[in-house]
């Protein structure tokens, strides 16, 4: 790791550590003002605390020592290899896209554009692969939802089709 | 102990009983394959089958129901094997050590290893029941809340066990954990973390939860990479292999032995299941080996801890369904639906008065036991195959799949939602080495530990004489602390002996 990425790396761990904090510090705010009773607070109050000591904890520790622990240093081995963080970022901003327009344009297009959409940033080049597997795993997961659902389904076309039956 | 007379009787009911026979093999199968979806629950699918029992004899429908059971106990390993997506949280536990094995192109050993756990779980928690379906009768009627807050605690205890690479880390996933698990309504009544929305007044749906941390998280890693395994030679499906897996289970029998005592006992405990189970028989199997830190990293032994712990905990729950007409978790809950269907009550009355039909359930699950294993080798075969999928297939594929699970679960965008922003969380975990199983455990446990805890608050008015007054309570609390103090003291006490080893001068 380079001087460079280990200092954006742990820019990031301290963002990510103060947005936990934040929320520990939220729940517990919310959960007091909710009912400041004993009861309510048994749990709750000592593990926010708790939660909230860890992390001005990891947060001078991060500071002071950086962001990584070698394996020799911790005794367990580092994690096995993964994609590049770019990739990552492309297929969550298209998982939380896809979920977003489940509502809007159903289950059914929503699903075959997102198979298409990370199927073809992911490297698939043939055009028929990636129609012919779209539409086969959102015909397939949509009917299938259809058929065993008691809830109804959001849809675009499939829905209408599967009534007509 | 047992009734000859009963038993009989049962041999008769079966013999007249073709149906029930006949319903084994769909059931577990059907079971294997439902639990193998990411998403669909056992309980899901016994909720899903529950009217197709209306029209059957009470026999043969709880036949059929225990079968669904039997074969999704196991099915929910697989996809936690092969993707890190646990099924359920009956599989979280199985997924610590049986992904990474995937990932090493182990995947056929770790599916064997947990087939032979689940199917010798399975038998071991049933030849338990048969035997002491009575007295297991009397003795969980003994339980009350502090029983059960000592319960979770030990589960908690998996949070410390579970540490990555960082205990600081690991211990606020855990909290964060826990502080998730208790969103929504809290037992005085009080509305916490919901943001105002009424969907989570239930409480944060913890199988969106966990399919998100576990398997979302761990697909956007995987993107840019080519298949789950990466050495093409590693990358084929054996049942030779599978069937090697098997053997090498019964090289550890007492951590099979282990599970089915914590599974057939804890099991047993209405609320509990096979989640807290599965975690349970792990962090005790870790915490008692000589190398507790190759746990995570692929350790046969914490694949065959975990399903021997799940897949035992159905015979647990059964003795509490017959015997006190209890429910131990969601799937006995759906078959409690199913007695009451067939206008049949159980507890004390229905084992003193019918124990023939009893033990010809019991005697019916043997045969889901073999039914399962024999079945197991050829479904698990198939199902191994994904390994030869290319990631960027099954990445798309997979999450499309757990989104349509999510929103299953009561049919509104809150599941969906729920997975996307913890497949979010899980992945920054990841990326930082926050401990994803502890923060887990957490989340399973925040609301039961809650709720156990201002139990024993009201009962005992806060005085921790009423704890040592209950001797079931003083021994799990001497249990407990025994099993957590035991490995560090004894490991301090041989360190004590030795002498120390000079460094060799210029190192």
């Amino acid at each position: 790791m380079t001087p460079e990425s280990d200092r954006a790396s742990r820019y990031e761990h301290l963002g990510f550590v103060a947005v936990l904090g934040a929320f520990v510090g939220w729940y517990l705010w919310g959960s007091v003002a909710a009912s400041p009773t004993f009861e309510n607070l048994l749990l709750v109050g000592p593990v926010a605390v708790l939660g909230l000591v860890l992390v001005v904890f990891i947060i001078a520790q991060t500071l002071l020592r950086g962001n990584r622990v070698t394996e020799a240093e911790s005794g367990i081995p580092d994690r096995m290899p993964v994609g590049r963080t770019r990739d990552a970022i492309a297929v969550i901003i298209a998982f939380v896209l896809f979920v977003a327009a489940l509502p809007v344009i159903g289950f059914d297009l929503s699903t075959l554009f997102f198979i298409a959409a990370i199927l073809i940033y992911l490297g698939e080049r043939r055009a028929v692969w990636v129609a012919g597997l779209s539409l086969a795993i959102a015909v397939g997961l949509t009917v299938g939802a259809l058929a065993t659902l008691t809830y109804p389904l959001p849809t675009a076309i499939l829905g209408r089709l599967w009534g007509l039956l | 102990m047992i009734d000859f007379h009963a038993l009989q009787s049962a041999f008769g009911i079966l013999s007249s009983s073709n149906l029930a026979w006949l319903l084994v093999v769909p059931g577990v199968v059907l079971g294997m394959l439902g639990g193998a979806l990411p998403g669909v629950s056992g309980a899901l699918i016994l909720a899903l089958v529950l009217p197709l029992t209306l029209r059957m004899d009470f026999l043969p429908a709880l036949v059929f129901l225990t079968a669904i059971h039997t074969g999704s106990l196991f099915g929910v390993a697989v996809p936690a094997i092969l993707m890190n997506v646990p099924g359920s949280a009956a599989a979280v536990a199985t997924s610590f050590d049986g992904y990474p094995m995937s990932r090493r192109g182990e995947h056929n050993i770790a599916l064997g290893l947990a087939l032979s756990a689940s199917v010798l779980g399975h038998l071991g928690a049933y030849i338990l029941l048969f035997l002491w379906i009575e007295p297991i009768s009397h003795a969980v009627l003994k339980l009350g809340p502090p029983e059960m807050l000592l319960i979770m605690l030990w589960g908690l205890t998996l949070i410390a066990a579970l540490r990555g690479k960082h205990m600081s880390r690991s211990l606020l996933a855990g909290a964060i954990g826990i502080l998730i698990g208790t969103i929504g309504l809290s037992p005085g009544g009080a509305i916490r973390g919901t943001l105002g929305f009424p969907a989570l007044l239930d409480g944060v749906p913890v199988i969106s939860a966990l399919i998100g941390l576990f398997a979302a998280g761990e697909l956007f890693n995987l993107a840019g990479t080519k298949f789950l395994v990466d050495a093409a030679e590693h990358r084929h499906v054996r049942i030779g292999e599978i069937v090697r897996g098997m053997l090498q289970a019964l090289r550890y029998p007492f951590v099979i032995l282990r599970g089915l005592a914590i599974g057939s006992t804890i099991g047993g405990l209405p609320g509990v299941g096979a989640s807290v189970c599965n975690l349970i028989s792990y962090v005790e199997t870790r915490r008692t080996d000589k190398h507790p830190e190759t746990y995570g990293t692929g350790n046969p032994k914490g694949v065959v801890a975990a399903e021997a712990g799940n897949a035992s905990s159905e015979g647990g729950s059964m003795a509490t369904l017959l015997a006190l007409g209890i429910p131990g978790g969601a799937s006995s809950a759906v078959m409690l639906a199913a007695f009451a269907l067939h206008n049949i009550n159980g507890g004390p009355q229905f084992i003193s008065k019918s124990k023939d039909v009893v033990y010809a359930i019991i005697m019916t699950n043997f045969a889901n036991g073999v039914v399962l294993l024999v079945l197991g080798i050829l479904l698990t075969g198939l199902m191994a195959n994904i390994v030869r999928i290319p990631v960027r297939i099954l990445i798309p594929a997979i999450l499309a799949l757990a989104t349509f699970g999510a929103y299953s679960f009561d049919g509104s965008m809150v599941g969906p939602i729920t997975m996307a922003v913890f497949a979010v969380l899980g992945w920054f975990m990841r990326r930082h080495d926050y401990s994803i199983p502890a923060c887990a455990v957490g989340l399973i446990l925040g609301k039961n530990i809650e709720g156990a805890l201002i139990n024993c608050f009201q009962i005992s008015g806060g005085t921790i004489g009423y704890f040592l007054g209950r001797p079931i309570a003083l021994t799990l609390l001497v249990l407990l602390v025994g099993s957590i103090v035991y490995r560090p003291t004894m490991q301090r006490l041989r360190a004590w002996g030795k002498p120390v080893e000079k460094e060799p001068v210029g190192c």
